[in-house]
């Protein structure tokens, strides 16, 4: 299980020597409560600590107030760069051109720069000029009310399931649990383990770091790491022979194409969309017909209204509210 | 007569060891410049080709062997690791600035080797490359001199030792 304090001791050694003297210097309630921590050039450092954003002073204190706030240099810019490159940028090309990358622990760093284009297309990043470290966190359990929903008892398989929740509202922490129960199996639901396949294109759902899911998510996993969803989806489905495939924020063309191959295989899956709402999820174009078509069997919509992960409702196919 | 042997003996082989220590430094120079461009290929092969992270590639360099060109690399990779937040360039240099006195080279080596070291890991593949190959091009060329000096030098200080310490002992009998 990861914790946050042990989220905070993981990320330092990524961060600049002086920033780690700061963040160090953080009180044991700010770092268990530590969501993230953002590094902006000649800007304050700030975290977001209990979903709000505080600036941070030199002796780590926090403060709503920008005056004394600690000013991050370009120094300090570049050497998190570097460290959290290992020193060699051409290693992680395709995580400059993404935008982030995964540190060990499963955490996350997002950055903005200059982009280089080629062709019109996006290249690299270059002059990195924030970065955003997200600490990760399993919640072991977060999912557990769902699983009479999801689970289909009779056929010993999942339904069809979508989780759809605004951006920070713990939908990937719900698949991954999602994923780690039916791993295991579910012995006090008589719910037997499955294979699950994985496709993790934002490296985010298992967080691999040389090969190794950072995130517990049970023996029977497969992950196809950093793979595009579409591909990734049909790939696992001929190599790996799974009974699930899960994904996460799936919207594109290319996935709705993937999904309609996939519904009539045996294999179930479970993904994961922005939204907020039926008229949110109905308005994006490749998902309307999905939703017309009745293939996903379960939604389960998320908020954070009572924290990350609070499940506001769960619908079935014909969308008849289960839970409200 | 006896201690007059034993000085004459002494002046000669002291000279002449000199000599052959100064011969060597030219031999030296040579083979460790050959050495950081093989070490150099293995780097580029490795970035290029499985873009596999710089501490890796300098430990897996610097255990490949045990002189001190070796050493600059492996103590690069170890610097990269080791926590104290220092740069791939700041690694570098650290690494070479330690180094250094116990190697062959001379200044122009030195400044090709920081001069690649400022750009180390900095940039994609193809980039990497580039600064490879050049910093290769300039050893190459410091490798030749080198190898001009050493034909020129190493037999002139090999025996000129010897003969200088032979001189000085005529003189003083």
């Amino acid at each position: 299980m990861l914790q946050l304090s042990r989220g905070l001791s993981e990320i330092l050694p990524f961060l600049a020597p002086s920033l780690r003297d700061i963040l160090g210097r953080l009180s044991p309630t700010v770092v268990d409560g530590l969501e993230e921590v953002r590094l902006r050039l000649s800007r304050p450092l700030s975290v977001r600590w209990r979903q709000n954003e505080f600036f941070l002073d030199m002796k780590g204190e926090l403060s709503p107030l920008i005056s004394g706030a600690y000013i991050v240099s370009r120094e300090e810019i570049q050497k998190t760069v570097q460290l959290i490159s290992q020193g060699s940028i051409y290693a992680f090309e395709e995580e400059f051109r993404q935008g982030f990358l995964t540190l060990p622990g499963g955490h996350r760093v997002g950055f903005t720069g200059r982009a280089v284009l080629e062709g019109g297309q996006l290249k690299t990043l270059r002059d990195i000029s924030s970065l955003n470290f997200r600490i990760a966190r399993a919640v072991p359990g977060a999912s557990r009310p769902l699983l009479p929903y999801v689970l289909d008892l009779r056929n010993l398989s999942p339904y069809h399931t979508l989780i759809v929740s605004p951006p920070c509202a713990g939908k990937t922490t719900m698949l991954r649990d999602l994923v780690r129960f039916l791993s295991y199996g579910i012995p006090e639901l008589h719910f037997p383990a499955l294979t699950v396949g994985v496709v993790d294109e934002r490296c985010e759902l298992a967080a691999c770091c040389d090969g190794v899911p950072q995130h517990d998510l049970g023996p029977r996993v497969d992950v196809l790491d950093h793979c595009p969803k579409d591909v990734g989806m049909l790939m696992l489905l001929r190599s790996m022979a799974p009974q699930v495939i899960a994904t996460d924020e799936i919207g594109c063309a290319g996935d709705v194409t993937a999904i309609w191959e996939m519904v009539n295989t045996g294999v179930s899956i479970i993904a994961t969309v922005h939204a907020s709402s039926w008229e949110q999820l109905e308005e994006r174009p490749h998902l309307k017909e999905l939703i017309k078509s009745k293939v996903f069997q379960r939604y389960i919509f998320l908020s954070r209204r009572k924290g990350p992960g609070t499940i506001e409702s769960v619908w079935n196919e014909h969308r008849e509210p289960l839970v409200c | 007569m006896m201690w007059k042997m034993i000085g004459a003996l002494f002046v000669i082989s002291s000279l002449g060891m000199a000599g052959i220590k100064v011969a060597s430094y030219f031999t030296r120079r040579t083979a460790e410049l050959r050495l950081l461009q093989e070490a150099l290929q293995v780097l580029d092969t490795e970035i290029v080709y499985a873009a596999t992270p710089l501490p890796a590639v300098l430990k897996k360099i610097g255990q490949t062997g045990g002189g001190a060109i070796a050493q600059i690399f492996r103590k690069a990779g170890e610097y990269l690791t080791d926590s104290q937040g220092l740069t791939t360039a700041e690694a570098w240099k650290k690494a070479l600035n330690e180094t250094f006195p116990s190697t062959a080279l001379n200044q122009d080596d030195y400044a090709i080797l920081s001069a690649f070291g400022d750009l180390l890991g900095g940039s994609d593949r193809y980039e990497q490359h580039k600064n490879i190959s050049l910093t290769t091009l300039h050893l190459q060329k410091e490798e030749e001199k080198a190898r001009r000096d050493q034909e020129k030098n190493v037999r002139l200080w090999q025996y000129g030792g010897f003969l200088l310490g032979i001189s000085i002992v005529l003189l003083l009998l």
